[in-house]
């Protein structure tokens, strides 16, 4: 979006919008009070669900009449951004570049990467995640309001509270490229935590046929597993694996599985990135970087095809894993005014013994930084 | 220049292409390798902002070898003095220059920012990022298209106001905009930049500058400095 501008909302909007007010009266949802509330977990018992695959949500939509589509790769010269960052993308090919409307109801369970979330990394704020994205073309607004009912019942079936849910409204007008175009927007929040979203585009401008509506009803899995009870993984249970740790190695084999190698521009600039937070978050967690990478390669494999097989991913995050490691132990002689050119492209355990031949670090030193290399020895 | 110790890189908005020098010097001159980049000009969704990283991340890299940090921030309430330690420069990108100074005042990210500049913080400015940082943004009053209420700058110029994409064809605006609020202006082309500190602004890039001044308009070719 070019331009992005909020026409009206809250209870004024529902106040002029009656289509709106009696969608949200009949699905029975309440406006969420107070510009900032915070989560409520206090209040909940849940544990969170342990859903990991796609197939729950892809029966329960097939069921509907949607057509469940395949995820598309995280790379995908298709979209325009350099990764897929939201489910709704894979209809970007009928919405801005005029491709055929075959299937107008789709569901996908679409891993998407924001890197934006990156600094702000906690409990329910990934930067990696499944948008399991309910959308339709060209489908009503009686439909998208069925769609946003029938991810109600599904919550429900899961067993998410109704009285729990909130949400807030908004009418938006947007800019892309030369097409203007206005939407109207439902926020979900569960205990208010923000999980999910409802969008319908009435006209959205098209080159060389007439106008198409979109209809979007999204949730984030991790988010909706957050919301339940305020941690958003139970099944990475490895000792000292902190969010920022689990986080960094779930988005690297995103990534690295996906084939992005890493450097130190456009897409391979982010395996670096998340390889350097994940080398030194891990200096005092002391997870084994292996463990870590062969657990998320196999989550994600349970809802995305990866192009590249777990051996030769790992083989790239472990190299990568090495050589900042190497830049990270280079750089903290630096702080402690010890200046040694070294080439870091090399295993650790190589790099070490170089380093101590040089004669410049103590050797008690350099023994307690390899403590902090968290790779098993072979 | 009054006694603020500053160093300041100001693009004229042109495309990566156009500001590689001055883009060339701003990295020369960062000490480490982390910047807080500020897209908030731009007015959209989670979907911009990744465009607005994606960019970032595949055109500043071209100018150096060092191996950059960028962190996006989209909300400036979560930016403290204490979290800006740990970048050594901040970068705030191009759109609206209305939007973006609303949200440095109503934020309160203002005095945060002003003392981070006054302190000697390395900032680069592309376009809107280039302009708060004069004296007034009324200068580009055509982009007020929600009756933004915010229009003193930053003014870390010695009262300039600054405006960007100058292509020759605005010296009546400017003309306007000086009798107006009685304020002298840099006028930037897309493909020059300036690198301001408490000596002057060197004018880094392929085009001349453009200082207007009393009725006077005085052109500063590349790499000459304007004493202020």
């Amino acid at each position: 979006m070019e331009h992005f501008e909020t026409i009206k909302k809250g209870q004024k909007l529902l106040d002029q919008n009656s289509r709106l007010r009696t969608s949200i009266e009949e699905l029975g949802l309440k406006l969420m009070n107070g510009a900032d509330a915070e989560p409520q977990f206090e209040e909940i018992e849940e544990e969170g669900f342990e859903i990991d695959s796609p197939d729950y949500f892809n029966e329960a939509f097939k069921k509907e009449g949607f057509k469940v589509a395949q995820p598309i790769g995280i790379v995908n010269e298709r979209v325009h951004t350099l990764f897929t960052v939201s489910g709704i993308q894979i209809l970007d090919p009928i919405i801005h570049d005029g491709a055929e409307i075959s299937d107008q109801k789709i569901f996908v369970a679409q891993p998407v990467i924001r890197t934006q979330f990156l600094p702000q990394v906690e409990e329910g704020s990934l930067t990696s995640f499944i948008n399991l994205t309910a959308a339709s073309i060209n489908e009503s607004y009686a439909e998208h309001f069925f769609t946003i009912k029938k991810w109600l019942a599904i919550m429900e079936e899961m067993g998410f509270s109704k009285e729990k849910i909130s949400v807030r409204v908004s009418h938006n007008k947007n800019k892309w490229g030369k097409r203007e175009f206005e939407n109207e927007f439902i926020g979900i929040y569960y205990n208010n935590v923000e999980i999910g979203e409802a969008s319908y585009i009435e006209k959205m401008p098209q080159n060389n046929r007439p106008s198409i509506s979109i209809s979007e009803v999204a949730f984030g899995k991790e988010r909706m597993n957050f919301s339940l009870g305020g941690k958003t993984f139970g099944d990475y249970l490895m000792q000292g694996a902190s969010i920022k740790i689990i986080d960094s190695a779930r988005t690297l084999t995103l990534l690295a599985g996906s084939g992005v190698k890493p450097g130190n521009r456009g897409r391979e600039y982010r395996t670096r990135l998340f390889s350097k937070n994940f080398v030194r978050e891990n200096m005092n967690a002391g997870v084994s970087p292996e463990d870590i990478f062969k657990l998320s390669y196999d989550r994600w494999l349970k809802w995305i095809k990866l192009p590249l097989n777990l051996e030769r991913t790992i083989d790239i995050l472990l190299t990568e894993y090495d050589r900042n490691f190497n830049r990270e132990t280079l750089n903290f002689l630096a702080l402690n005014k010890v200046n040694i050119e070294m080439n870091v492209n090399q295993p650790t355990e190589r790099f070490m013994k170089q380093l101590n031949k040089t004669g410049s670090v103590d050797t008690r030193l350099i023994d307690n930084i390899y403590k902090l290399y968290a790779r098993k020895k072979s | 220049m009054q006694e603020k110790n500053l160093n300041l890189f100001l693009s004229g908005g042109g495309s990566e292409k156009d500001s590689l020098m001055l883009d060339r010097d701003f990295l020369k001159s960062i000490s480490g390798n982390k910047i807080l980049y500020i897209p908030i000009a731009m007015s959209g969704d989670s979907i911009t902002y990744e465009g607005c990283y994606d960019w970032i991340t595949s055109s500043l890299p071209d100018s150096t070898d060092l191996f950059l940090e960028i962190d996006m921030c989209i909300n400036l309430k979560k930016v403290s003095k204490e979290s800006l330690k740990k970048y050594n420069a901040i970068y705030v990108g191009g759109g609206n220059t209305y939007k973006l100074l609303q949200d440095i005042y109503k934020s309160g990210f203002i005095s945060i920012l002003k003392e981070y500049i006054e302190n000697g913080g390395i900032y680069y400015g592309g376009s809107a990022g280039a302009i708060i940082i004069g004296s007034n943004i009324a200068i580009v009053k055509e982009e007020n298209d929600k009756n933004y209420k915010y229009e003193e700058g930053l003014d870390m110029v010695q009262g300039f106001s600054i405006l960007c994409h100058y292509n020759g064809t605005q010296d009546e605006k400017i003309g306007k905009f000086m009798s107006q609020y009685n304020n002298n202006v840099i006028a930037l082309p897309e493909r020059t930049g300036l690198h301001c500190t408490s000596r002057g602004c060197r004018v880094v890039g392929f085009e001349s500058a453009y200082l207007f001044n009393r009725n006077k308009k005085i052109e500063y070719p590349e790499n000459s400095t304007i004493s202020l």
